[in-house]
């Protein structure tokens, strides 16, 4: 006897309904609110893989499997290039992507109506069967990191705003003098008043300024804006 | 003064999903929206994702963002909503005014109702050797890759494990670079399962209580220096990139410099424009929607550029009241749902998917 | 909060009551600052920095002008932050013959009055401002001008007077000035009370309300000026940089202010210097809109268009910012100094109109010498109060 049914690794309550509403045998129900995890109804599944090609998680696996057979197919969504071929032999990986065995590649389907998402389907044995979560992509540098010793104590200054290159000490001593307006901050600093227009470091002045004040963000002050939100040349500005 | 002034009844300010979803909404009300935005494309940062969206068929979900933006932009083709791309909306002034650059000329917009829909900008993070070249935001390393196609290095570390952190990390891997770690100070991940446990299945490992102490390298980076918050130990790994996904702060400089009152909220990417459930602001006919009335889900924008349209719409006389209502009650609706994350967080259900297949 | 006293309480924290403080402290008084927001939030936070003699009005004015800038040389040397003061020297530039003839007779009254102002032609403009258009037909250089940071000038003296022992309150409000016995008593604030007899009103535009809580009209109105920032770029200017219509707003001299429409409501006049960090200010706009700080489309517009007439070769500079402050202003263009018939103890240090940045070392210094010692070295009385009834 044949068996088809899905595997789904969705243990979250987030907002998506696609596997619901794709699958034409309303085997997948989500139901109201769209948050609820997805619960599955084997008797109605007929093993289509729509929802495995369509779950955005691509947590969605189809297993077939063969009473008295020691093998299983597993058919996977898998985003990458090159494709697997046909035949090929693959390192299969489980849900932590370590490696627990070898599988065949018995189907590739990447049509239009998959988007992108191609399903993969590998024969593997029943040992690991239901493991198998994803194939080698490629060998990939995980060279170990190294062992730092005496990096945590030494400060280290650095700039805090690029643009108008202000040391993150310079802001911190004008902090303490008893600004305590962001805006002020910003004028004095100088932090935020260069070619970025703060946008790269506005936010840091403003997480600074709080911890030396222990004052929040919001009671800080935010500084006015000012035109033009973009430089603009003189010229432009003519008219 | 020599800037001409063109007068409209609806401007909308950025033609990503909550502009483009607001100018929809205008149009089907017999409005006649324009909608401006600096990039050359319409459709936001749609265009650079490049993964399926969560949400229902409302939001497009299955679909994968770039997808969304292009059939947004399609649609208002079809309704003929006069979209200015390459148009930098530069300044709102306290009269109303808004000051437009394109690569031509400069000019002034006089509307009846403004629809603020600038978006985000990435949150930096401050570290020594944070401003050495390879350093970047996630969201900068994601346009370059998905939307210029260059890859903004071959070994990166990801400093945190947000959505954003998540999926950039994921998509930099299907661009060919490979992972060396992801940073995450907070004691789990901070964004959605499945998000994680796609980079889990490749074998990449969150470093959960971990910081970066600093990044190292001449002419730009070589190496990042991270420290195990637990043990204190610092272990340095071979980069050639790092990316940051700290979070974003909303775009708040026009409808700052036009009048519109701020309010802090750190949950929604820190200072945001005060706005009500219908996405009026402080000042009188000037709307926010998306991620400059709080950063959120592109699907939240869609709803919200739709409830600024009504908005909109109301209050140049075009929609009555009550049908109004009708329409807004649905989306809030929606809205409600997106946001009804519960709080289950990623990092507490540590159950294996072997355990809890074996049990279905 | 408890009861505070002070032997003198002044109040604002702009340049104008930093050095005053900054004086008091030096003399030994015990000087408590009031400041209803931060240091430098009003006018001292949203200006230029020029410290330009020649827009003086020969007379009191510049005579106050240029002890003034003696007094920048010292504090450049005895305040802890640089202030970036630069004497650069200054340009008046004229774009027409007639103006060029104006400015003439004008630079005669300033030679006259002792200022060393010399008339350079069309080519010695060019050879000293590189880049300027062909349009200018001459101009008026006085070495003297200069520059100077003023937001780094107000903390720096603000920092240098409170270790001296000043004290200085923030987000305080006065609310209510104490008089009895025709001499001042009390200051009521948001933060408590504060005994003091001596009480110095640098208040910059507040200072109209101050003055009513003690029953005096001080007769300032804020007058709102503009300017825009280009990036940061080499130094290429070298000089402060004016034109005629510029200082025909400041002095009032119909002949030479603005000829259009626009340029009267606006109140144009140009401007230009280039400061410590690169960045060039342009400048500027006079307007009466009361407390509105805002920068306006129009007035951007024809900032930028003043600056590409007088220097075609910064066209392509991206201007990345444009703000307004509000400027005391008094009805004749004049500070207001010294102390108000009939209440003891009270003395104002306010209406500079525009002129606060360059005139705060020496109001400072004399508003220090009249509160301890009831005489100033200089005369303040062309400056009294009294000279408006």
């Amino acid at each position: 006897m044949k068996r088809k049914y899905i595997l789904i690794d969705c243990f979250q309550d987030i907002p998506c309904n696609p596997c619901e509403e794709i699958c034409p045998h309303k085997a997948i129900e989500v139901g109201s609110p769209i948050t609820r995890t997805p619960r599955y109804y084997e008797e109605r599944c007929d093993g289509c893989a729509k929802c495995v090609a369509v779950c955005p998680g691509l947590c969605i696996y189809l297993v077939e499997e063969e009473e008295g057979s020691d093998k299983m197919t597993i058919t996977l969504p898998y985003e990458f290039l090159p494709l697997p071929r046909k035949g090929e032999l693959a390192s299969v990986l489980d849900y932590n992507g370590r490696e627990v065995g070898q599988g065949i590649v018995k189907r590739v389907k990447n049509t239009k109506s998959e988007n992108g998402t191609a399903l993969i389907s590998v024969e593997v044995s029943r040992a690991i069967g239901l493991a198998a979560r994803n194939i080698l992509i490629r060998k990939t540098d995980d060279s170990e990191p190294e062992l730092v010793e005496g990096e945590r104590e030494s400060f280290t200054d650095f700039q805090i705003c690029r643009c108008e290159e202000v040391l993150l000490s310079e802001l911190r001593t004008l902090a303490k003098m008893g600004i305590v307006f962001a805006p002020n901050l910003r004028r004095f600093s100088r932090v935020g008043l260069g070619l970025c227009q703060g946008k790269a470091c506005s936010e840091l002045m403003f997480s600074e300024l709080s911890n030396i004040t222990g004052m929040t963000v919001g009671e800080l002050g935010h500084p006015k804006a000012r035109p033009p939100v973009r430089p603009i040349k003189l010229r432009e500005l003519f008219g | 003064m020599s800037y001409t002034c063109e007068e409209r009844d609806l401007v909308v300010i950025g033609a990503g999903p909550a502009g483009l979803c607001a100018a929809l909404e205008a149009v089907s009300h017999k409005c006649d929206p324009l909608v401006l935005d600096e990039n050359h494309r319409g459709g936001g940062q749609l265009l650079k994702q490049v993964h399926k969206f969560f949400g229902s068929h409302h939001h497009g979900a299955g679909k994968r963002g770039f997808q969304i933006g292009e059939e947004l932009v399609e649609k208002c083709e079809e309704k003929q909503v006069e979209i200015r791309l390459n148009s930098l909306a530069a300044a709102f002034f306290q009269d109303g005014s808004i000051l437009v650059r394109d690569p031509k000329k400069i000019y002034l917009l006089k509307s009846k109702a403004t629809i603020i829909a600038t978006g985000a900008v990435e949150k930096p993070l401050a570290f020594p050797g944070w401003t050495l070249p390879g350093v970047m935001g996630a969201g900068g390393a994601q346009t370059l890759m998905n939307v210029h196609r260059v890859l903004p290095g071959r070994r990166i570390a990801m400093v945190g494990s947000g959505n954003v952190g998540l999926i950039v990390a994921y998509q930099l891997v299907q661009a060919g670079a490979s992972i060396a770690c992801i940073i995450e100070v907070d004691d789990k991940v901070k964004g959605y399962q499945v998000h994680r446990d796609k980079l889990r299945k490749l074998g990449i490992k969150i470093l959960l209580r971990h910081r970066v102490v600093r990044a190292e390298g001449d002419d730009c980076v070589r190496a990042v220096l991270v420290e195990d918050m637990q043990t204190g130990r610092v272990f340095r790994y071979k980069v050639d990139g790092i990316c940051l996904a700290v979070g974003m702060s909303p775009l708040v400089e026009l409808p700052l410099m036009r009048g519109c009152e701020l309010e802090y909220n750190l949950r929604l990417g820190g200072w945001v424009v005060r706005h009500d459930e219908n996405m009026r602001t402080s000042c009188p006919n000037v709307y926010v929607a998306g991620d400059v009335s709080g950063v959120e889900e592109a699907s939240i924008a869609m709803e919200e550029g739709r409830l600024a349209g009504i908005s909109a719409c109301v209050d140049l006389g075009l929609i009555a009241k009550g049908k109004a209502q009708n329409k807004r009650k649905e989306i809030l609706e929606r809205l409600r749902e997106l946001r009804a994350i519960s709080g289950k967080e990623v990092g507490e259900d540590q159950r294996s998917s072997e355990e809890r297949n074996l049990t279905v | 909060m408890e009861v505070l006293s002070a032997e003198v309480a002044v109040i604002g924290g702009g340049v104008i009551g930093a050095a005053t403080a900054y004086y008091l402290s030096k003399e030994g008084a015990e000087v408590l600052l009031i400041e209803a927001e931060d240091l430098a939030s009003g006018a001292s936070g949203a200006c230029d920095g020029f410290l330009f003699l020649q827009s003086k009005k020969p007379g009191p004015q510049l005579d106050l002008a240029r002890e003034s800038i003696n007094l920048f040389a010292e504090l450049e040397k005895d305040l802890d932050i640089d202030i970036e003061f630069n004497r650069c020297g200054g340009l008046v530039l004229a774009k027409s013959t007639e103006e060029l003839k104006a400015l003439k007779s004008y630079a005669k009254k300033m030679k006259s009055a002792g200022l060393d102002v010399e008339i350079l032609n069309a080519t010695e403009v060019k050879n000293t401002l590189v880049g300027c258009s062909d349009q200018i037909v001459g101009a008026s250089h006085c070495k003297d001008d200069a520059q100077v940071n003023p937001i780094a000038l107000t903390l720096g003296l603000a920092k240098k007077a409170q270790d001296m022992g000043t004290t200085i309150l923030k987000k305080c409000r006065v609310e209510n000035i104490v008089i009895a016995n025709d001499r001042v008593r009390e200051l009521k604030t948001s933060l408590g009370s504060v005994h003091t007899r001596r009480v110095v009103c640098a208040a910059g535009i507040g200072s109209n309300q101050i003055g009513k809580m003690a029953i005096i009209d001080v007769p300032v109105m804020p007058r709102k000026g503009q300017i825009i920032v280009t990036e940061p770029v080499a130094p290429m200017l070298g000089k402060v940089i004016s034109d005629m219509e510029y200082l025909g707003m400041k002095q009032n001299l119909e002949e030479i202010m603005p000829k259009s429409e626009e340029g009267r409501r606006l109140g144009l006049g140009f401007t230009a210097e280039q400061t410590k960090s690169g960045n060039i200010l342009l400048g500027s706009t006079r307007e009466f809109v009361g407390m509105d700080t805002s920068t306006t489309p129009e007035a951007i517009n024809a900032i930028a268009k003043n600056a590409i007439t007088y220097l075609p070769k910064i066209e392509d500079l991206d201007v990345i910012r444009s703000f307004a402050g509000l400027r005391p202003y008094s009805p004749d263009g004049l500070p207001i100094l010294g102390g108000v018939k009939g209440i003891k103890g009270f003395y104002l240090a306010t209406g500079h109109s525009g002129d606060g940045i360059c005139l705060a070392p020496i109001t400072g210094k004399l508003i220090a010498e009249l509160v301890l010692d009831g005489e100033t070295s200089i005369d303040i009385s062309p400056f009294s109060l009294s000279r408006f009834k």
